[in-house]
């Protein structure tokens, strides 16, 4: 993973992480950091940051190239974080 | 290369064509008498300087480059240019428009694409990065491509070894 892709990558985690935190009230956090969360986090990212994906374009990344991605990693991030709550919910079980 | 013309002319949306990021209703290309196919960041031929900043603005020059140019030798290049060590370690939202501009304009003319793009590179520069900056470009221009739009003709005729000149979106003259 590069540290290029990775800027962008913290830029929409954060839109989506704010987000999802505040849907997660009335919804399910992973589903919505994984869906719709993702998807506000590229809308806010091209509102507030839009002439930004010029400097990924110069390193030779398209938009999709950076959504896609972006999308791969927030999967990995939500499973990573369901299974350690689950693993820590089942050893207080224990 | 100088591409001139009013405003709303078309000489931005050209440029963003040709650089792919704005869906031409057709456009071919070659490039050494070979057809290209359909333009793409993707294909690192083509850098592009866009018209309003584009550098994360919560980054310092200096971790731009570091990220930009891997190694110290590819980055030295860069700190060498004139008045770069001096803002290099600012956030680029602490730059003053012109500072941002120029570090912005160094940054894409070190790229390793063979052609670059730069849309009205002049606006916002002080006198004294202008002077460095043309005197780069001419340098540059040894080795790479440069197409440049801008509406500062003294500027412009200064560095251009040819000009076009556009006209409700179409080319009306080359000389």
């Amino acid at each position: 993973m590069h540290i290029v892709f990775l800027q962008y990558y913290r830029d929409t985690f954060l839109y989506n992480l704010v987000f999802s935190i505040f849907i997660s009230i009335a919804s399910n956090f992973f589903i919505c950091f994984l869906t719709y969360g993702s998807l506000v986090s590229f809308i806010a990212y091209q509102y507030h940051k839009g002439n930004e994906y010029y400097f990924y374009h110069n390193y030779g990344y398209t938009k999709l190239e950076l959504m896609i991605k972006t999308l791969v990693l927030n999967a990995i991030f939500t499973l990573i974080l369901f299974l350690s709550i689950q693993c820590s919910k089942l050893m207080f079980i224990i | 290369m100088a591409i001139q013309g009013k405003n709303v002319s078309g000489k931005s949306t050209l440029i963003k064509s040709l650089f792919g990021t704005y869906k031409a209703n057709k456009l071919e290309w070659t490039l050494n008498n070979k057809e290209q196919g359909k333009p793409s960041p993707k294909n690192e031929i083509i850098a592009m300087l866009p018209q309003d900043s584009f550098l994360p603005r919560n980054l310092t020059p200096s971790k731009i480059i570091a990220m930009m140019y891997k190694t110290h030798k590819n980055q030295k290049p860069l700190f060498s240019v004139p008045y770069v060590s001096d803002y290099s370690l600012k956030k680029m939202s602490e730059l003053s428009h012109g500072a941002a501009r120029y570090i912005e304009i160094i940054v894409v003319l070190h790229l390793w694409h063979p052609f670059i793009l730069l849309d009205e590179p002049f606006s916002l520069l002080a006198p004294l990065h202008k002077e460095v900056f043309k005197k780069l470009i001419l340098e540059k221009s040894k080795t790479k491509g440069i197409l440049i739009t801008d509406h500062y003709t003294d500027d412009i005729n200064e560095i251009a070894t040819k000009r076009i000149l556009i006209e409700n979106e179409k080319l009306t003259s080359v000389n």
